[in-house]
This record gives C-alpha cells, sequence and structure tokens, in this order.
C-alpha cells in the first residue's frame, strides 16, 4: 500500500536573549536549582509580567527570517493547567494573534508554509530521579519560547529533517536561537497524517534524528492500520527513545481544556513600522556581516 | 494638643501636629495602637497587628521629620488590606489557604510608603480572596460594622472601612473589583475612592481579577482619600497596565468652585434605591444644584447587563488568578499519595466556600463550548457599558448615584442569599466594569440612622474633580458618630 503522508511541526526554540520572557533573571542554563529565579517567575502571589523587549525583537527577527507578516498587533493569552513546574498554573503563551504569522520556507524548490510564531513563557523541570521526592528546579521557568508552527505540508520524513535543519541554519546565521539540543533549546511536537486522514501528534521530540525515527515508526504503525481495514483516530503519543517506538498519551476526550483567554496584566503588543524596520535592519547587519 | 479627639483630626491636621511638633511620630503610632487595642477585640477589623514595626517605622518617620523631609502622610499611622503583600508580614486575603503566608516582597505601594515614612499598624480583615460583600465570611472572623453591631460592616475591605469609622487609624489602603471599598465605606458611613483603573501600581496586590481590581483609598473624608491616592500612585515599570505617569495633586479641586459643572444623574439607580436613599440623594442633588451646578438626567441602558458581565469576567480571572494556589510553593499543603491528590486536599481545604463557587464558575465560563455563550458576551457587554459611560461623561462632568440602593443590611440578611448578595454589587461594579473612578461619601441617615452612599463617578484620570465635588458637600454635611464603640 503506497502511502502520501503529511506532516506539520510544532518547534520550540529559545530564543538568546540576557533574561527571561517576563522577569529579570538572568537566561542561562544548568546551574544550582533555583538560582534564577524571582517572585515573578515563580508566580508568587501578587507578581505580575513584564514583557521583556530584547526577546519580542528576536521574535520578530524569527518572523522576518521566515518570510512572515508581522501584525501590528499581538495579545498574550493564558492557558490554563495544573502541573508543578508552572508555578501560576497557566503559560503565558499565545493564541489567536500570535507575533508573527502566513510565511513560507522554500526548501528545494518546494514552499512550506508557517503558519504562526508565537512568544511564550517555559517551564519548569521536574527531577524524579532524587529518592522517594520529585523535586522541581524553576530556572528554566519563565524563559523566553518561540514557538513555530508550520502547515502540513512536509510529504516525509527527510523533508521534515531538511526544513528543521534549514531553520536551524536561519536561526542561527541571524543570532536569533543557537537551537542547541541538548540544553533543550530545541523541542519539537511533530503531526502526521497518511492519506488525508485524521493527524497523530507526537510529543516533545528533542532532536532531529529522534524525530525521524519516530516519524518512519510513525507511518509504518499508520499505514498497518490501514492495511489490516483499521482507521486512524486522532490521538496524542509521545516518543520512546529506548524501545524506538511510539506510545500512546491520549485520545481527543481526553485532552486537557486549556481555558484561554486575554492576559489581563499584558496590554496587547503593539508593533510600530519602526519597530518593524529596525528589526529588518538588525537581521540584514547580521547578514551581510 | 493630644487627646481624646485625635482619632477624629484629619490627614491634614495630624500633618500640622506632627510638623509643630505638638505630637510625635512615635506618641501618634501609640495612640492609635492603644485605640486598637481597645477596640480591634470587638470589631475585629485587624487580622494582623504590626505593633513592633509600626514603632519602628514611627521613629524612622520622626527622624525624617527632624531633618524637614516630609511627605504629607509622613509619620501618618495607616491600615492595609490584607491582600496587598508586605515583606516579613503575614499576608493572608483573608483566607484559610494563605493562614501563614508570609511575603518575600513589598507591593510597590508599600515600598513607596515605608520610603517616605507612613507608618502601618496593621493588616485588615476581609472577605477571602476580596470575594464578598459581608465582611462576614473571613477566615479569620466576622468584622463588626461601628456604626450598629447588628449590621454587616459590607466588603469585602469590611475591616479597612470599620477601622476608619471606628478612628482606629488616620487612613486605610484597600482594594476594590466590584465596590470592596466603596461598599463597605458606604455601608460604615466614611469616605472611600475606587481610581481609575491603571493609577495604582498593582504590583505586589494579590490578584482577584485582574481586569478590574484596583488599590485606593478609605478615609474620614474625600481630602483625606485625595491625599492616600497621593501617596500610592507612582509610575511602576512593574505594572504593564498602568496608563498614568506621576500625576499628583488629587487635593487641587477640594474648596474649587462648582459652578457651570454640569452632573449626569443615572434615573434608573434612583428609582431602585429604597425610599430613605431616593430622599437624601435628591437632597444631594438639591445642594450641587444650589452650589450652581446643572443637573441632567442620563440613561444607561447597558446597565441591565452589568451584574452578569461582572460575575463573568471576575470568576474566570479569578479561577485562573487562583489555580496556583495548590499547596506546593504556598498556601497550606493538604495529605495525598500522588501530587494530583494532594492538590485537591490543598484546595479542598484551603479555599472557603464562596472562593470554590468562583472558581467553579470561572472555569466553566473559560471551557471549551461555553467561552463563546459566556465569557464573550460578558466581554461584549463590558465594552458597551464601558462606551455609555465615557459617552455620558463627555456630555457631563461626573455622574451622581446611590452607592447602593439600601444602606447596610442586618447580619445574617446577605449572608444567606447567593442571589440577593450578588446582585447587591448592581451598582458599584459599573466603574469596575468601565475602569472609571468613582467617590462615595455619606449623605444622610435612614430611620434606623444607618448612612446613606452618595456615589460620584468621574472622567477616566480625573479623580480631583470627584474628590473635590465630594469634598464640597462634606463640607455642609454633619456626620454621625459611629454608634457601636
Amino acid at each position: 500500500m503506497t502511502v502520501q503522508p503529511r506532516i506539520g511541526l510544532e518547534i520550540h526554540v529559545r530564543p538568546v536573549t540576557k533574561t527571561k520572557l517576563f522577569c529579570t533573571c538572568e537566561a542561562g542554563f544548568g546551574g544550582r536549582p533555583n538560582t534564577r529565579c524571582c517572585p515573578r517567575c515563580l508566580g508568587l502571589p501578587g507578581s505580575m509580567p513584564k514583557l521583556n523587549e530584547q526577546a519580542v525583537r528576536q521574535a520578530v527577527k524569527a518572523g522576518l527570517a521566515l518570510g512572515c507578516e508581522i501584525p501590528s498587533k499581538s495579545v498574550f493569552v493564558r492557558k490554563g493547567y495544573s502541573y508543578p513546574d508552572l508555578p501560576k498554573g497557566y503559560q503565558i503563551t499565545q493564541w489567536e494573534d500570535p507575533i508573527c504569522r502566513d510565511g513560507r520556507v522554500e526548501l528545494s524548490g518546494k514552499k512550506i508554509g508557517i503558519f504562526r510564531i508565537q512568544l511564550e513563557e517555559d517551564a519548569g523541570k521536574m527531577i524524579h530521579d532524587r529518592g522517594a521526592c520529585t523535586l522541581v528546579d524553576y530556572n528554566r521557568c519563565g524563559l523566553p519560547l518561540l514557538e513555530i508552527v508550520t502547515a502540513p505540508e512536509l510529504e516525509s520524513p527527510e523533508q521534515a529533517a531538511a526544513f528543521v535543519k534549514e531553520l536551524i541554519a536561519r536561526l542561527r546565521k541571524y543570532g536569533i536561537a543557537e537551537c542547541r539540543m541538548e540544553q533543550g533549546g530545541l523541542r519539537m511536537d511533530v503531526n502526521v497524517s497518511l492519506n488525508g486522514g485524521e493527524r497523530v501528534e507526537i510529543k516533545n521530540i528533542n532532536s532531529i534524528r529522534f524525530m525521524g525515527k519516530a516519524l518512519r515508526y510513525e507511518i509504518g504503525r499508520q499505514r498497518e492500520l490501514l492495511e489490516q481495514g483499521g482507521a486512524v483516530s486522532y490521538e496524542t503519543r509521545r516518543y520512546d527513545e529506548r524501545q524506538e517506538i511510539t506510545v500512546h498519551m491520549r485520545s481527543k476526550e481526553q485532552s486537557p481544556d486549556y481555558r484561554f483567554f486575554p492576559e489581563p496584566d499584558l496590554p496587547p503588543l503593539l508593533l510600530s513600522r519602526e519597530d518593524i524596520a529596525a528589526a529588518r535592519r538588525e537581521l540584514d547587519q547580521t547578514n551581510h556581516g | 494638643m493630644v487627646g481624646e479627639e485625635l482619632f477624629r483630626a484629619s490627614i491634614g491636621k495630624l500633618r500640622r501636629l506632627l510638623d509643630q511638633r505638638e505630637i510625635s511620630a512615635p506618641e501618634l503610632a501609640e495612640y492609635f495602637l492603644d485605640r486598637m487595642q481597645r477596640h480591634n477585640g470587638t470589631l475585629n477589623c485587624y487580622i494582623t497587628v504590626t505593633e513592633e514595626q509600626a514603632m519602628e517605622m514611627a521613629r524612622r518617620a520622626q527622624r525624617k521629620i527632624d531633618q524637614g523631609d516630609v511627605r504629607i502622610w509622613t509619620g501618618i499611622p495607616l491600615s492595609v488590606k490584607d491582600n496587598i503583600s508586605t515583606k516579613g508580614i503575614k499576608t493572608t486575603c483573608g483566607s484559610r489557604m494563605l493562614e501563614s503566608y508570609v511575603p518575600v516582597y513589598d507591593a510597590t505601594i508599600i515600598s513607596k510608603l515605608r520610603r517616605y515614612g507612613a507608618v502601618l499598624l496593621g493588616k485588615t480583615n476581609m472577605d477571602p480572596f476580596g470575594m464578598g460583600n459581608t465582611c462576614r465570611t473571613s477566615h479569620f472572623g466576622p468584622v463588626q460594622n461601628p456604626v450598629s453591631s447588628g449590621r454587616i460592616p459590607g466588603g469585602s475591605s469590611g475591616g479597612a472601612a470599620a477601622c476608619v469609622a471606628a478612628g482606629l487609624c488616620a487612613g486605610a489602603l484597600a482594594s476594590d473589583t466590584g465596590g470592596s471599598i466603596r461598599q463597605p465605606a458606604a455601608f460604615c458611613g466614611v469616605t472611600g475612592l475606587k481610581p481609575t483603573y491603571g493609577t495604582v501600581p498593582r504590583y505586589g496586590l494579590i490578584a482577584f481579577a485582574s481586569s478590574l481590581d484596583q488599590i485606593g483609598p478609605i478615609a474620614a473624608s474625600a481630602e483625606d482619600c485625595g491625599y492616600l491616592l497621593d501617596a500610592i500612585t507612582d509610575y511602576d515599570p512593574n505594572d504593564s497596565t498602568m496608563r498614568q505617569p506621576n500625576c499628583y495633586g488629587y487635593t487641587g479641586k477640594v474648596g474649587a468652585s462648582l459652578k457651570g459643572i454640569k452632573i449626569g444623574v443615572p434615573a434608573v439607580l434612583l428609582e431602585k434605591a429604597e425610599p430613605a436613599v431616593q430622599a437624601a440623594v435628591l437632597d444631594a442633588v438639591e445642594f450641587y444644584k444650589d452650589a450652581g451646578c446643572e443637573c441632567v438626567p442620563v440613561s444607561l441602558p447597558g446597565r441591565s447587563y452589568a451584574l452578569s458581565a461582572y460575575y463573568i469576567i471576575s470568576s474566570a480571572e479569578a479561577a485562573s488568578n487562583l489555580s496556583r494556589f495548590d499547596g506546593i510553593r504556598f498556601g497550606s499543603r493538604g495529605e495525598g499519595e500522588t501530587c494530583t491528590e494532594q492538590m485537591k486536599s490543598s484546595r479542598g481545604n484551603g479555599f472557603e466556600p464562596e472562593v470554590k463557587r468562583r472558581i467553579l464558575l470561572g472555569n466553566y465560563v473559560l471551557s471549551a463550548g461555553y467561552r463563546e455563550e459566556y465569557y464573550q458576551k460578558a466581554t461584549a457587554a463590558r465594552n458597551r457599558i464601558k462606551a455609555e459611560l465615557e459617552n455620558a461623561l463627555q456630555a457631563c462632568d461626573f455622574l451622581l448615584s446611590p452607592t447602593l440602593p439600601f444602606t447596610a443590611p442586618r447580619v445574617g440578611v446577605l449572608e444567606g442569599d447567593l442571589i440577593r448578595r450578588y446582585e447587591a454589587d448592581a451598582y458599584t461594579v459599573l466603574a469596575n466594569l468601565s475602569g472609571l473612578p468613582a467617590v462615595t461619601t455619606p449623605c444622610g441617615y435612614d430611620g434606623d440612622g444607618l448612612p446613606i452612599g452618595l456615589s460620584l463617578t468621574g472622567r477616566a484620570f480625573d479623580e480631583a474633580s470627584i474628590l473635590g465635588a465630594a469634598a464640597a458637600f462634606e463640607a455642609q454635611f454633619t456626620r454621625r458618630e459611629a454608634a457601636a464603640l
């Protein structure tokens, strides 16, 4: 049975910034746990977010580097879910009005659409292997992330890998992101469907190599299902690196309700033509230099 | 002049006494601490009395006075609502959830007050997380209304209003999300101001509904409210929703002529009020006419949506704001085998019934499929109400109405009746939904001797005008002493 895969990616990269997205804690990696925290990134009662302008500039540059439109107004929202690594009980992210939208990247003659780029904050890190307790390190909590969402226009694991490589090359070239996979600086959620059927989402893949393996396994699994006369239904899976398989996480019915609404502590982000022109100049300078 | 009457003195008068060395800042602090000791047992308006810190702050204030480095509030003893973060001082929000929470940082307004030598006497009682209008639901016990012991003080800032009415501080800082400053101020017979949204930095105010919350003063007079507002407004880069850079001089229009001022009177708010309230407010209209104002009727058709819009939006934001209280980093930690079980038990035990109700309501109106039906419609209604009020304020300098359609209910009446309790917010929520400033001042007494609140709602950032107009009314109005002390 020949199948036609369609692959879409949601790629999280950490932009280069001096500080976290909504506070002035240093945006470093590793170090002693819970040493780069403050009332804001710990979500202490009464604290409020303050937007990092450098992160905004990096997001705009990413948008320009990927051929996106930069709307004059974008909106931050709260995405509600309960987990110990998310101290506020919600993540500040973007949703219907992201900072960049409708871009395209040319890949060996084929245009791959970029739906959107959104600016959001990272969660903390859970540590499970230290005895009976689970520990949480909030050093990572509140670091900026760019979530880059492509159209489902990639047709093979090889093409998906080539796309991510191209993306990394551009982000590095312009000094937007270092994409250091070993530091969690590039994480991917992968969506794949066959022959126009329902898509399956594979969460939290942290290297191009694993992405290729996960996709090949998942395409094989879905093809087998179809060959046996079954149907693929929407579900979220994860990639098990040791067994090299994808594993069921949850079905559509089990997917969380994020209760999105506009972040009342941040006014809409307004970007003037001058702001965007300044980001473009920065991009051009890096390009020539 | 050191005597029994000091608690009746205005902030301006206390300032003169301090500056002329007729009393020292530590003496003044001791005087109020002594009054608190005598009366707080009955009134329960303070959750925490910060005696030691207050005396230390008073000594520091005195040094500033001696050096001539004085602001209007230097050495003035104030109370702070227990949802405003104070470094090293318990900040409970009136809830079991935060009964032992001690903030590691000061709210912006507290840093400023400290910097210029205000004296913080203690943290005032409130309905849990600001959710309530009776001040009978605090984890730390109910507050008594100093006017009449059989009546509720109103809420959620009932502790703040009661301690001003009883002279247990020279002024109070509280917060108002749907009337939490104005309603108890009206029930206790004192003056309260909800400033324009974006005037006072909220950084450090433990959020109930972030797009509606605003910190403001409760005091004995409109002029004192103006002084206190001067003390707490300051541009703060930590609060991205602030809209006005430094704007001082909120008492600038106290004593100014009212001639030629145009006042809008929303007929619907008057019609629905009890007869005694109607009569007192109509007397106030006559006062303003005699002072040379023109009073015109105003219609607010969008008002009928206000209460629903308020409860939907405030509960949605509250559900999100309170999701951090899971017992893991702060809040009392519950028992449980798994992390989820532990969170469930922490929240189940820590939150009071009204808080739980709003969290449930808020999560419901934001959930997939209902968001469009409720949250988005409420937002549209809010925008309409805002536009209507702003439109009315293009033709008028401010709007005049009863603060509430009735006076302080008897203990027990609202507590047991959810719908009546929510409906009691119908007037006050207008200023929060629109973001506009509103002041309440007593304008009369009903047959039971209970104070009636007069509300003036002004243009955005024009607190000076409504405070000036309220002060003009106060200058000719005789207030009664709080009788239940």
